[in-house]
């Protein structure tokens, strides 16, 4: 199936401002939602954005490279956070929102099955377009969007 | 949103609440509204790090490295980054394309759109499957042709591999491999990869090959043979450039490895690959098809942008990481590659690598850049890089390239001219980066890729898409277009 690309001109040439005009934001989201933390959302999006752009002339989906390329970004994160233990995340009560057990709860979750969940249930993504983004097997996908919802139940309905 | 939602993904209330919150927590978050201008900055500064490969004599037959172990003198540097006020590189420098150019003392300066379009145009993407690598039938260059990496084996025997726009209707299957009208990967209208070839060191080109992909961006030879292009992929060709076929890489655990540098010396070529969180470094005989693994591997370190680069001399090598900072490295000696530490892990911005001899090894770092900025500085290693000396200041806002012979050392990079515009310009030193004079000074977006030394005296350098020439050790260049 085609990968969507939303507020992209389909088929055409993308040029690196119109990526970054279209899918700034929208990356920084992801990331934050991916990482809990606005500052290592914008980092690690700058990061991939300079990161994708000497690749764009040959992308045909260059909105899904980017959103995969911070993706990995995020768990590049992950790893250095375990590595140092630190854990630089927005504090308590810094989020507009009002603290939610559910999101504390996805915080504990691995990384990819993180993911998996955002993906899903926050991008909207079709099957093939989470498994392109986290670089798996179609056929995975489903199984590890279950077991994260697993995951999930256990926190909140203990 | 998604056409095909229906894929029995799991929905009911846990997943409700969970959209709706994941929605809330992304509402709360804005961009900042200086995230244009910093990504510009940093894709400036980035690209230049990104074709700092240093193109030092690949492989060249017979010595050409072998640059005795003369002490190292004179040093070469290209720049980018650093834009100041200019708030998009690249279009702040198409501004000032034109006739301009700031106190070059050699050559023309460098025009991005200089190529003019070949006279046989349309006819020049016809398949090119059937032509020999020495002595074939000269194909004109294609129209558009713009060249992004180059490579020598001799002082007249090299290739340029770049792009030009794809031919429209799809290219019947035509003999030999490179058939493809658009490869897979690449948008329509995006580039198909040509290379081309020359044997009177670049006055004359034609074009050889079409490697049936858009996704590489240099090209190495290592003798007249036997070539890869890489960048993130990896093809070889064993005839000279004609034909091209990918190379599978033994071990690699991801499904996106990059292969960021090849290079070829002493018999073998070497391939550094970004294979999600480690680098890994890899060896062949460059007319076999056999890649062996080196016993270590780099971590790439915590940003999440990995790049890593290769430099030959001799049978001497190194491999020098950067992820933001630089990170890690690997030295070959003997043979084997083993844990190096690279100069500049500790000033906070990255580097870029280049050898004069198996033991004079040159480094520019980017001193502070993810702290605060202090410029760039050269540093010296006299032992093969166990030690450097002192660093000293190189005059240019950001570096893209780095070549060091035995008498001169080359830097390419950006200035900033009087009208506030940053401009590529080559740098170069005759006395170990004590004193600099500017030797070239171009227009265009500083795209400027594999600076370095065939011979002691024979520089190359591709700018902005067009290779630039030195045959006096990099005192004075000029264009050699692939157009004309």
């Amino acid at each position: 199936m085609d990968l969507a690309e939303p507020g992209l001109p389909p088929a055409a040439v993308v040029s690196f401002e119109e990526l970054f005009r279209a899918q700034y934001e929208p990356m920084v989201r992801l990331a934050y939602l991916l990482t809990r933390s606005r500052a290592v959302a914008e980092d690690l999006v700058q990061d991939s954005f300079v990161r994708v752009r000497p690749r764009l002339d040959g992308l045909e989906a260059p909105a899904a490279y980017l959103r995969r390329t911070v993706t990995n970004a995020c768990y590049s994160w992950h790893r250095r956070r375990r590595r140092e233990q630190t854990v630089p995340v927005d504090p308590p009560g810094a989020a507009d929102a009002a603290p939610e057990e559910l999101w504390d709860a996805l915080a504990g979750l691995a990384p990819k099955r993180r993911a998996v969940l955002v993906l899903r249930y926050y991008l909207d993504l079709s099957e093939a377009e989470i498994a392109d983004t986290l670089g798996v097997r179609p056929g995975t996908v489903k199984s590890l969007c279950h077991r994260a919802l697993a995951d999930l139940r256990q926190v909140i309905e203990p | 949103m998604s056409p095909d939602t229906g894929e029995d993904f799991p929905s009911d209330e846990l997943t409700e609440r969970l959209s709706r919150v994941l929605a809330e927590r992304a509402g709360s978050v804005r961009a900042s509204d200086d995230a244009w201008s910093r990504v510009q900055r940093a894709t400036a500064a980035e690209r230049g790090r990104r074709h700092r490969r240093l193109r030092l004599v690949i492989g060249v037959p017979a010595g050409a490295v072998g640059l005795a172990a003369a002490a190292l003198v004179g040093v070469l540097v290209i720049r980018s980054g650093g834009f100041g006020a200019a708030r998009t590189s690249s279009t702040a420098f198409s501004a000032a394309a034109g006739p301009a150019a700031g106190g070059a003392s050699s050559g023309a300066p460098v025009h991005p759109g200089a190529f003019a379009p070949d006279s046989g145009s349309s006819s020049a993407v016809a398949s090119v499957g059937a032509a020999s690598p020495a002595a074939g039938p000269a194909r004109p260059v294609p129209s558009g042709f713009r060249g992004l990496s180059a490579t020598f084996v001799s002082l007249d025997h090299g290739w340029l591999l770049g792009t030009a726009p794809c031919p429209g209707p799809p290219a019947t299957a035509s003999g030999g491999t490179s058939s493809a009208a658009a490869p897979s990967g690449a948008a329509p209208g995006a580039g198909c990869s040509w290379v081309l070839t020359t044997t009177d060191g670049g006055r004359s080109w034609s074009a050889v090959g079409r490697p049936p992909t858009s996704r590489v961006r240099s090209v190495r030879f290592a003798d007249p043979s036997n070539g890869f292009v890489f960048g993130p992929e990896l093809w070889a060709t064993h005839d000279g450039g004609v034909s091209w076929s990918p190379v599978t890489l033994p071990g690699l655990t991801t499904a996106q490895p990059e292969v960021d540098a090849v290079e070829a010396g002493a018999g073998r070529v070497h391939a550094v690959v970004v294979d999600g969180p480690v680098v890994r470094i890899y060896d062949a005989d460059p007319g076999g098809s056999a890649w062996t693994a080196a016993g270590l591997t780099l971590d790439t370190g915590a940003g999440p942008v990995p790049s890593a680069q290769l430099v030959l001399a001799g049978s001497s090598g190194w491999v020098l990481e950067n992820d933001r900072t630089v990170v890690g490295g690997a030295r070959l000696a003997a043979g084997r590659w083993t844990a190096w530490t690279p100069p500049c892990t500790q000033v906070a911005g990255p580097a870029v690598l280049a050898a004069a001899s198996p033991t004079d090894l040159l480094a520019v770092c980017d001193v502070g850049r993810w702290a605060t900025p202090e410029g760039e500085q050269l540093y010296v290693s006299h032992d093969g890089g166990a030690t450097f000396g002192a660093g000293r200041p190189v005059p240019v806002e950001g570096v893209t390239g780095l070549a060091a012979s035995a008498a001169t050392v080359v830097v390419s990079g950006f200035s900033t001219g009087t009208d506030g515009l940053a401009r590529p310009t080559l740098e170069l030193s005759g006395d170990g980066g004590a004193a600099w004079r500017t030797v070239y000074s171009g227009v265009g977006n500083g795209d400027w890729a594999d600076v370095g030394f065939t011979t002691p005296t024979r520089g190359v350098v591709v700018a902005d898409g067009t290779l630039l020439v030195s045959s006096d050790g990099g005192r004075t260049w000029s264009l050699r277009p692939a157009g004309g």
